[in-house]
């Protein structure tokens, strides 16, 4: 049995995270299909559970369903507490789940306060249990379903309107409900003697009987008439016209030496290749260097995990959050697919959590607040994620009170994290940032959520050792935007090579706008030529922004790159070309350097530092050309 | 086990993935003053802070030996005073033979305080140069 709980643990925990993301959404206009949606979660983790027999979690996700079912059926309406005690449920669940992860006894201190709850809810709110729910399901002659196995049954239905394709759908999804969907044709065009029909022909493969399949059926407006019969056993081997990817568990350490591995061999490939060229021997293949290159990119996809692996916990996260501030929230997520670095992406959960409980606790005003101030009463809390070429984008918004920078350089001071002269000195940006400072909270009492003054501190902390940036923006009276910014992961980066102060040095390719040669910007005499050939913008030498002074070059070139900020340029002694260069992140020690995002190796061995034009600070001997 | 101002250091074998000669090093621009360079070690760039300063003890002269670190702390790696020994340390035998014991180092704690030194170089840095280090 043990071989199999890890992926109970993956199955159950996609079910649990699921239903917890869908629950709020009970009460809106869609809810037939989330509800729906979310009574199958319900049943599945009841299967589930019991097939590992996890008792309690079973009986938790049964009472959910009869719950679900009652809502389904118009007998008990989705209240705010009947959504409240479902999601408690699936809490309850999801805690019991990472206890059992733990080795540790899967039960949960509060599940049976809400079992209780849950049952209080059913038998006082609901109408009695209708007798479908007591008895067992027969078949159409009387006797008791064979569910033992399953058949292949063919359903041929004639629609009676061909644009109610809406309706079709829900149909579909209540007919996987009972089964697995094997086959859906398109619907055909009307017919020529002017009756609507539009005919569509459904292959379900499920443990039911026809009476089943036919309530369904009949329940379904769109359906004019319909013929059901058993197409096949499902011992035989079912026409499945979907291809699904398949998927396995692999352990990540190995995942890394792989990676390391092939990264290794690539590497060593092109010091062979650079040996070979060297002693006018043929070089290896370009086929084998390719084949190489392509083995990294995949091994390299396979340690990229969706966003969407995470959701459900910082949903669940902002729920509790939520309910213990008494602040009703809507956590949107946008970006759920992107994905990142498995590691990166276990590293941000915490930092993501004190981000959601800021917002929470500072950001948003209570209910009656945001009453007065005529704003929804439920808060809004919104997570986008891009990608921006080797770097991931995640924003988290609230639409809350905003940070105000004279709080913050009151606080600060107060706190004598600054002085007043320097605090004076802050200009509204710099003074937003004073909330990462360690111990600065704008709270004269900390809560049991947050104003400790710890939270956004650690947050910068995180995204430094991540290699990533922090940024924030916040409208006084709208809300606040958080944004980091993280380098995807190690990658093959197109770069420019240079020379500067006699090192070797590189900057990723999509930053340089343009090259200028610093000879030519000098022979110019017109401000006319120059302006043409030469930014109006401050040059910085990589030694002189984070050493200290060094002699501007008589000749050189300038490279003039892109950042969030606006173009800066670089005087460099010597380009050297173009390259890809396998960009490793700088290891614990170095992240959060301001000047270099990674490093890379050439084929000799050559150590390559990888510029970060965000991040490099301004030279103090700045000259303006 | 190795010497650092005649003092006998040690690191648990279990956070050690190789001991080697310490190749060319490149200077990191702006880095704290333990960070001696990066190198090259079997196919990949470690960081080498310099366990001298890092451990206040006073520079050393002569050989040195690069000790990589093994997970989590992979890719950094630290500069030590040749020659490196291996020894099964015995602490209630030694103590019973009047043996020093070596000061077992704390790898994780010594990349802290280097990241943490880094950190608030970056903190300090914009809008000007970044301040001399201290490490």
């Amino acid at each position: 049995m043990s071989r199999y709980l890890g992926l109970f643990f993956d199955e159950a925990q996609a079910h649990v995270g699921s239903a917890l993301e869908l629950a709020p959404r009970l009460a809106d206009a869609e809810a037939p299909s989330v509800v729906r949606e979310v009574f199958r979660h319900a049943h599945s983790l009841k299967g589930l559970a019991a097939t590992m027999d996890f008792r309690s979690m079973s009986s938790l996700a049964h009472a959910a369903e009869d719950l679900l079912d009652a809502i389904r059926q118009h007998e008990v309406s989705p209240a705010p507490a009947i959504i409240e005690v479902l999601q408690d449920t699936f809490a309850s669940i999801q805690r019991m789940l990472e206890a059992a992860q733990r080795g540790a006894n899967p039960e949960d201190a509060g599940a049976s306060v809400v079992l209780e709850r849950l049952t209080a809810v059913v038998q006082g709110t609901q109408a009695p249990p209708s007798p479908r729910l007591l008895e067992k399901p027969r078949s159409r002659a009387g006797g008791p379903v064979d569910r033992t196995r399953a058949k292949l049954w063919r359903i041929d239905l004639t629609l009676r309107e061909l644009g109610s394709l809406e309706g079709v759908s829900r149909l579909f999804r209540d007919l996987a409900f009972v089964g697995t969907l094997r086959h859906t044709s398109t619907p055909s065009a009307p017919s020529r003697k002017g009756a609507t029909v539009g005919r569509i022909r459904v292959l379900l493969a499920a443990r039911c009987d026809a009476a089943e399949i036919e309530t369904l059926l009949k329940r379904a407006p769109e359906v004019r008439s319909y013929a059901v019969r058993v197409e096949r056993s499902s011992t035989e081997r079912l026409p499945d016209t979907r291809s699904r990817p398949t998927w396995i568990r692999v352990r990540a350490d190995l995942l890394d030496r792989a990676l390391d591995d092939a990264l290794e061999l690539m590497l060593e490939a092109q010091r062979v290749a650079a040996a070979a060229s060297a002693a006018d021997h043929a070089p290896p293949t370009e086929r084998g260097r390719l084949l190489l290159r392509d083995l990294y990119a995949k091994l390299m996809e396979l340690r990229l995990v969706p966003f969407d692996s995470v959701a459900p916990r910082l949903t669940r996260a902002v729920h509790e959050l939520a309910r213990e501030l008494g602040k009703p929230v809507r956590l949107e997520i946008e970006g759920r697919d992107v994905r990142l670095d498995r590691s990166m992406l276990e590293a941000l959960f915490d930092p993501l959590t004190h981000l959601a409980r800021n917002a929470l606790d500072h950001g948003i005003e209570p209910q009656d607040r945001r009453r007065e101030l005529g704003k929804p009463v439920e808060g809004r809390l919104r997570l986008r994620l891009s990608r921006r070429g080797d770097r991931v984008e995640i924003a988290m918004e609230d639409d809350g009170k905003g940070i105000h920078p004279d709080e913050l350089r009151e606080a600060a001071v107060r706190k004598g994290l600054i002085t007043q002269r320097n605090a004076d000195r802050l200009d509204d940006e710099s003074a937003r940032m004073l909330i990462t400072l360690p111990g600065l909270s704008t709270r004269s009492e900390a809560g049991t959520v947050s104003g400790r003054g710890v939270g956004m501190d650690v947050v910068r902390a995180q995204v430094d050792l991540l290699g990533g940036k922090l940024g924030v923006a916040s409208a006084p009276g709208s809300g606040t935007r958080v944004e980091l910014i993280l380098p995807l992961s190690q990658a093959v980066v197109p770069a420019l090579l240079f020379r500067s102060c006699g090192e070797l040095y590189a900057v990723p390719l999509e930053r340089v706008e343009r090259t200028l040669d610093l000879s030519d910007t000098r022979s110019r005499t017109t401000p006319e030529e120059v302006r043409a050939v030469r930014p109006r913008l401050p040059m910085t030498r990589i030694e002189g922004a984070l050493s200290g002074p060094v002699d501007p070059p008589d000749d050189g070139t300038v490279l003039v790159l892109s950042t969030a900020e606006g173009a800066r340029s670089l005087v460099v002694d010597e380009v050297l070309g173009r390259r890809e260069l396998f960009v490793r992140p700088l290891d614990a020690a170095l992240r959060g350097h301001p000047g270099f995002e990674g490093t890379a190796l050439l084929d000799d061995g050559s150590v390559i530092l990888v510029v970060d034009p965000e991040g490099l600070p301004a030279d103090p001997e700045v000259r303006v050309y | 086990m190795f010497k650092l101002d005649g003092r006998w250091c040690a690191l648990s074998l279990d956070r050690v993935a190789g001991v080697d000669d310490p190749g060319e090093m490149r200077i990191v621009p702006g880095a704290p003053r333990a960070v001696a360079g990066l190198t090259e070690w079997r196919g990949r760039v470690v960081t080498v802070l310099d366990l001298a300063i890092l451990t206040g003890a006073p520079p050393f002269s002569g050989l040195r030996c690069l000790v990589a670190l093994a997970p989590p702390l992979d890719g950094t790696a630290f500069l030590v005073p040749a020659p490196v020994a291996l020894r099964s340390h015995d602490a209630p035998h030694a103590a019973s033979r009047n043996l020093s014991t070596p000061s077992l180092l704390d790898p994780i704690a010594l990349v802290s305080d280097v990241a943490a030194e880094v950190s608030r170089l970056a903190r300090s840095a914009p809008g000007g140069r970044l301040p001399r280090r201290n490490i």
